[in-house]
């Protein structure tokens, strides 16, 4: 029977019934779950970030503000020039006005000759030179009275003046060493040094709260599952805010690792064979089992372990607060919380042949947290290198997607490095 | 029931009818149903009432799928710009009842991706020639010299593959 092609695919596949499981739509409201707790994540996270770069930078803003001010407003030698400007000028006041009074005094004498001759032709003549000499005599007497007054004032004043010169030296000095002590002060604190970026590197080792709870799939629930030692490193930059208080992140590289005991390796099993919470590479044809027996009924499957490792980009956001400062040493308590980025998923299949990756885990949240406290160590080297040691407990969460916090881990680690101030 | 549970259970088989054409698994199909829905649910608010939300549903699903290829690398298209393309329908002999979507299926999958993603856009979801190569960024040529290939391909192997039944 002749059909288009065309036409035999359409109807097949339009009148096709298919069969939906039902963990797809588990899957997805999963998935949107993870995706509003991501951006959630984010937003906290984002705040939280947005917040100590603007407190670093306020902080560092406020800090060298003041002592450049106050430097500049009790500079000595400028301070000083102002005193004297302001006294020389206090003084030109006082001489403009003695001239000023002298100057009164002469034009009115001159008043007095022109007035003289206009008069002189009257016939009042002798009256009015009488009356204007008296005038004259009691303005002479007065002006000089005034004058000697002037004087005698000035002199006063001059040396008034000069002891108040003598004064105001005095109090520039005292201000001078007062500012020099203050400017001191600021300097000191200028020269301390803020910043501080510390490469670290350290050890840590992994932890459920939860007992007989696999995270791989709930077959191995009985199975003894630990934690392994895992390499961590990074780098941290610190920023003191007080000579308390001090804010910290950086960027670290760390894995959790999980090992979990008495499994076997068998043949591929056609059928339930597949482990809830774990992709099997397509190329393998190993499975983990909890049971020796394999697909023939040979007891001689192959003793193994599986090692889940779990690798974070951790970006910390923490603050130091100081319990004890003495001489070099300087312990602080350390508490905040990480952004952890998901970069390294793998599950091992250890045997006393070998060790390969074979799986990947499929419930991991790529992005996650950690509520971070510890205590931090510093040993001053000099006063730009200094030895930091940290022991922190970090208890991780929204690490699986379809697992309550409780089974997410935590990390007990411990890291060092030579820091250095800037 | 909410209004993402009523979406997805309205949908979700039409929708994972397209996501098994362009995949190699069932497993696969799955994900990029996963995918398709998360990618529907968060850009819901961009649906415009153009067209019909189906239509809408459908299209994302197919990019999402596409994107998958893309992903992967494992098409790549040759610029065919004058190769003659006969025109002509494709019949297969077969009796309808006795093919199975099943083996259907596998065919479409047998074929190159570059095929495989040319004959379900045009022969399965109606894309116009036009429309492929805007969406692959290829000619309308290699659009159509894709699809005759595939065409060619799936009549072979249907046609052998009857005739192996017959002996």
């Amino acid at each position: 029977m002749k059909i288009s092609l065309d036409k035999l695919f359409q109807k097949k596949i339009e009148a096709s019934e298919v069969n939906l499981p039902s963990e797809v739509w588990k899957t997805i409201v999963t998935k949107l779950r993870k995706r509003r707790q991501v951006r959630l994540f984010s937003l906290v996270f984002g705040i939280s970030f947005v917040i100590l770069i603007s407190s670093m930078l306020v902080f560092s803003l406020s800090k060298k503000k003041l002592p450049i001010d106050f430097y500049k407003n009790t500079n000595s030698k400028e301070f000083k020039d102002e005193q004297v400007k302001s006294e020389q000028k206090n003084n030109l006041i006082t001489v403009s006005k003695y001239k000023k009074s002298k100057k009164i005094f002469s034009s009115v004498s001159n008043i007095s000759d022109e007035k003289k001759s206009e008069l002189s032709n009257n016939q009042n003549y002798n009256t009015i030179k009488a009356k204007v000499n008296n005038k004259l005599e009691s303005d002479d007497n007065k002006n000089a009275h005034n004058y000697n007054k002037k004087e005698e004032s000035l002199k006063d004043k001059s040396f008034e003046k000069s002891k108040k010169n003598i004064s105001i030296k005095k109090k520039i000095k005292k201000i001078d060493s007062s500012a020099y002590k203050r400017k001191k002060d600021s300097l000191t604190a200028k020269n301390q040094k803020k910043w501080t970026i510390t490469p670290v590197f350290g050890f840590s080792n992994s932890g459920r709260f939860t007992k007989n709870n696999s995270v791989i799939d709930s077959r191995f629930d009985e199975n003894l599952t630990s934690g392994l030692i895992s390499k961590m490193y990074g780098y941290k930059i610190e920023f003191k805010v007080s000579d308390k208080v001090s804010l910290q992140t950086g960027v670290i590289s760390k894995k959790v690792s999980f090992i979990t005991k008495e499994l076997f390796l068998t043949d591929i099993i056609i059928g339930n064979n597949n482990l809830l919470n774990i992709n099997y590479d397509p190329e393998i044809l190993i499975r983990f089992s909890n049971n020796n027996l394999n697909l023939s009924g040979d007891p001689k499957a192959e003793k193994s372990s599986l090692i889940q490792t779990i690798g974070y980009l951790e970006i910390p956001i923490e603050i130091k607060y100081k319990l004890y400062n003495k001489s070099k040493f300087r312990t602080n308590f350390v508490g905040g919380l990480s952004l952890l980025k998901l970069n390294k998923n793998e599950i091992l299949a250890k045997t006393d042949l070998f060790s390969r990756k074979i799986a990947v885990t499929n419930n991991l949240s790529t992005y996650s947290i950690s509520f971070n406290v510890g205590l931090d160590i510093d040993y001053n080297l000099s006063k730009r290198f200094v030895i930091n040691t940290a022991i922190m407990f970090k208890k991780h969460y929204q690490t699986y997607n379809r697992y309550s916090d409780k089974t997410a881990p935590f990390v007990m680690g411990i890291h060092t490095g030579i820091g250095y101030r800037f | 029931m909410s209004a993402q549970t009523k979406i997805y259970s309205l949908f979700a088989d039409k929708l994972f009818r397209i996501c098994l054409k362009y995949s190699k698994t069932q497993q696969d199909a799955q994900d990029t149903l996963q995918d398709s829905f998360i990618m529907i649910f968060k850009d819901i608010k961009k649906f415009k009432h153009n067209g019909s939300f189906e239509g809408w549903l459908k299209r994302v699903t197919i990019n999402v799928a596409l994107q998958k290829f893309r992903n992967q690398s494992i098409f790549q298209f040759d610029s065919i710009e004058d190769f003659k393309i006969p025109e002509e329908v494709v019949f297969v002999n077969v009796d309808e009842k006795n093919i199975s979507l099943d083996f259907l299926l596998s065919l479409i999958k047998e074929l190159p991706p570059k095929y495989q993603i040319v004959f379900n856009l045009y022969v399965l979801d109606r894309y116009s020639h036009q429309e492929i190569s805007e969406l692959l960024k290829i000619s309308i040529g290699t659009s159509k010299s894709n699809l005759y290939r595939s065409r060619k391909i799936l009549q072979k192997k249907i046609n052998d593959g009857f005739e192996i039944d017959k002996l």
